[in-house]
């Protein structure tokens, strides 16, 4: 099986859970023997690693974001494509607002998410159809929106079945708010597709409602998680308790739900500390209302961590938090279980699909979340249990599985087009948690 | 063809709120009435009111059929603060003289969460209350199997009953068979039957007896997903009766045929299985004495329910290890969230003696841990 796959981010260029999963993704692949193209907007490494090669399409120094300044609202030219991301006139004034703050630190990965990005989108898809008539492939697979329109200029030069895989939509990124032109990309995207390839089921629900994509063309593919990373160490005795939270400081990611509570929790434990690793556009209204609350002292703003820095965190922590409104799946949870962290998870996750051993919150119930905080910072049989059993499920999870299902997906439309690779299509499984949710 | 002795049980458990750590101190209703009132109404509606009917029926029809029914505590209780119809409806079933009243500990309690005296107080407590709302007075033990079975024999036995049919639930060897009498008191040959759950295809069997337990609650809601109704317990005991079999209530079988070997003294394993059970447990356990001494009779009661097996059941992990889709949705959403009400009621119960002035506060609530 070859696989002309789509990518935006990828390690060490990654902002949040999309890089992580799309390296996850490739690596299962790769170990079931499947062959992958990659294109990706840059990439620092040339170096092809057996089946996989990383083609690079926005290469040339000029479509570096960091290298132009351009002041929001950008102009774009529209460019010659058949793809018709707005109607048609010769100039469009696209406002785009970002979705990631670049990072403050030097340190941090550069950013794929520059004022530039519907420009970068854009571009990258008019490489699209290039590289599909020079690559050779049976399948095309597109990760989120900034990929879609590229994935579907493949799959309109090339003729093959296209799987757009969904790790995110507006809505999670921005609610009802959400930018217009990045539905509009997702629409098509979502429309155009053979098949949809979900990162939860919650995502496929959101998909059927608010993008009218048929269930039929739905398939659930829950993320994972590699074994052997991750470090567990027992807590030390006499160290103030900890408690993280890892992500975007976006509205979505609930970081207000997480300074109501901490307040609440720091009432009763004085000396209790939280840390906030991330940046994002909500980051002055919560160091606002960290100080309006009285508890700089108790709160430690980290700024965008990657991987050494972030796993220390990790294994340090007494309880991971992730208060989200809406959140496809939620990767750091699976990061955080790995390190033997107890989760606290909203309703609304993904991941809460593929693990039990987590504590549950309705994302605005502030108190609830509180309360779930205090009990396990005070409770050792529930520490103990949520951390040993936790740590014991996520270890048996694995991104090859992933593959797999993405592989069932690929034979699947392969066969619906007649065409039988030499490998025998296994048949879809028939595991509960990979079952589409039933329509209310 | 050996004889059939029926025990029908029927149990609804007290049901713990969710109760957070911020309720501590603010309430002290840990009980979800409407959530009781609901399950009931729902079990009446798709089993205790057909059920009653149709063994109202067969009483009337066989005049050899005899059974024992073990109504639980809990549900005695349920049943008169919201159902009072089906009272009626088991106290006809008793008043005929064919259906055997058993007798458990009151809160339906684990009783190796528990002293002996409270094991004590609560038997002789339920067959006082079996005995004012359905007009019996029972003489024969009938609940889940406790942690040494000659001890508890010796309790019974001190309260006045005269034998125990014993679920065969957990804390039982396996190979233990089902089919003779046993004596579970070295001094005095205190008979003892365990009971074999459901009903088995094949009537016909050697062995002194085959004693039955089919729990009414679970038996009737489980089988109505799989279409299978309580006519198939109608139809099972149509046909045994039809084919001559005797039924017998456990009196009746206590005085026909002695006890043949010993019971052991002691049950297989625990029912506590995790460190969430064993913790919740001991910190209960902790609260006895003060409670006791206490006597502050809201608090006694809520202790009482506390007690009850059902608690301890919902912190089962086992539930967590897969994560196919749960069938019946309950209270709580994991047995993480059943653990942490739990130590919040309890955290809830010891602020409450402290402040009745009677000891100092311990620290078996929510202290750091």
């Amino acid at each position: 099986m070859r696989v002309l796959m789509f990518g935006w981010e990828f390690p060490p260029q990654i902002s949040g859970g999309l890089g992580v999963a799309c390296e996850g993704l490739v690596r299962g692949l790769l170990q079931t023997g499947t062959e992958i193209a990659l294109v990706l907007p840059r990439h620092p490494f040339r170096k092809p690693t057996g089946r996989l090669r990383i083609v690079e399409s926005l290469v040339e120094p000029s479509a570096s974001p960091t290298a132009r300044p351009a002041p929001p609202p950008v102009k774009i030219r529209r460019i010659e494509t058949r793809l018709k991301p707005y109607p048609d006139s010769g100039v469009e004034t696209v406002t785009f607002e970002t979705e990631v703050v670049p990072p403050p630190s030097t340190e941090a990965p550069p950013p794929n998410y520059g004022p530039n990005l519907a420009t970068d989108v854009l571009r990258y898809a008019e490489r699209a159809a290039a590289i599909a008539r020079r690559e050779r492939f049976d399948v095309i697979h597109a990760h989120d929106w900034m990929t879609f329109l590229a994935g579907l200029e493949a799959r309109r030069v090339s003729g093959k079945p296209l799987v757009v895989h969904v790790h995110a939509t507006e809505f999670d990124r921005a609610g009802i708010e959400g930018n217009p032109f990045v539905r509009d990309v997702e629409r098509q995207g979502l429309a155009g597709a053979d098949r949809v390839i979900a990162v939860s089921r919650y995502t496929a629900s959101l998909l059927a409602k608010n993008y009218a994509v048929p269930r039929r063309r739905i398939r659930v593919v829950h993320n994972a998680i590699d074994p052997g990373q991750g470090s567990w160490a027992d807590r030390v005795a006499g160290e103030e308790p900890l408690v993280l939270f890892a992500g975007r400081v976006t509205r979505q990611k609930g970081p207000d739900y997480f300074v109501e509570a901490a307040a609440r929790v720091a009432r009763e434990i004085p000396n209790v500390r939280f840390a906030v690793a991330g940046s994002g556009d909500r980051l002055p209204a919560m160091r606002e209302r960290v100080r309006a609350l009285g508890l700089r002292r108790n709160i430690l703003f980290t700024g965008f961590l990657a991987a050494p820095d972030l796993d220390r965190l990790y294994a340090r922590a007494d309880v991971y938090v992730m208060p989200s409104i809406s959140e496809p799946f939620g990767l750091t949870a699976l990061e955080a279980l790995q390190h033997g962290t107890p989760v606290i998870v909203s309703r609304s996750a993904g991941v809460s699909e593929v693990v039990r051993n987590v504590l549950r919150v309705d994302f605005g119930n502030v108190e609830d979340l509180a309360s779930k905080i205090l009990s396990v910072l005070l409770f050792a049989p529930l520490r103990r249990s949520l951390s040993s059993r936790g740590r014991r499920e996520v270890l048996r999870l694995s991104w090859r599985e992933s593959a797999q299902r993405c592989l069932a997906v690929y034979r699947e439309l392969l066969h619906e087009k007649g065409i039988v690779l030499p490998a025998s299509a296994p048949r879809r499984a028939q595991d509960p948690r990979h079952a589409l949710p039933s329509r209310p | 063809m050996n004889p059939i002795c029926l025990c029908l049980t029927a149990h609804e458990p007290h049901r713990l709120r969710p109760y957070n750590y911020f309720d501590v101190g603010r309430r002290h209703d840990y009980w979800d009435a409407e959530s009781m009132r609901r399950r009931l109404a729902t079990a009446e509606r798709l089993v205790y009111e057909p059920a009653t009917a149709k063994l109202a029926g067969l009483l009337d029809q066989h005049p050899a059929f005899a059974f024992s029914l073990a109504i639980s505590g809990p549900l005695l209780d349920q049943l008169a603060a919201f159902a009072p119809k089906l009272l009626a409806a088991f106290r006809s079933l008793v008043e005929t003289g064919r259906a055997e009243l058993l007798c458990a500990t009151s809160h339906h309690c684990l009783s190796w969460a528990v002293s002996a005296s409270q094991v004590e107080k609560q038997l002789r407590l339920q067959r006082e209350r079996l005995r004012r709302a359905l007009g019996r007075e029972p003489t024969i033990f009938g609940g889940e199997g406790p942690r040494e079975t000659q001890a508890f024999a010796a309790i019974a036995e001190a309260v006045g009953l005269t034998g125990m049919l014993l679920e065969s639930g957990p804390t039982l060897p396996d190979d233990l068979s089902r089919r003779h009498v046993y004596s579970a008191s070295s001094r005095s040959h205190f008979p003892t039957m365990v009971t074999t759950p459901g009903l088995p295809e094949d009537i016909a069997r050697d062995g002194d007896i085959l004693c039955l337990a089919v729990d009414l609650s679970t038996e009737g809601l489980r089988r109505r997903r799989n279409r299978v109704t309580l006519s198939h317990l109608e139809e099972w005991l149509r046909t045994a009766l039809s084919r001559g079999i005797e039924f017998l209530t456990p009196s009746e079988a206590f005085s026909r045929l002695p006890p043949t070997r010993a019971l052991p003294a002691k049950a297989a394993r625990s029912p506590i299985a995790n460190e969430l059970q064993q913790d919740a447990l001991d910190r209960l356990a902790a609260l006895e004495s003060r409670i006791m001494a206490a006597g502050a009779l809201p608090m006694v009661e809520d202790f009482r329910r506390l007690t009850g097996s059902d608690h301890f059941g919902e912190m089962t992990l086992r539930a967590t290890e897969s994560t196919a889709q749960e069938s019946e949705p309950e209270t709580f959403d994991s047995p993480y969230e059943a653990y942490m009400s739990f130590r919040h009621v309890l955290s809830d119960l010891d602020r409450r003696l402290s402040l009745s002035g009677l000891q100092p506060a311990l620290s078996a609530g929510s202290a750091p841990a």
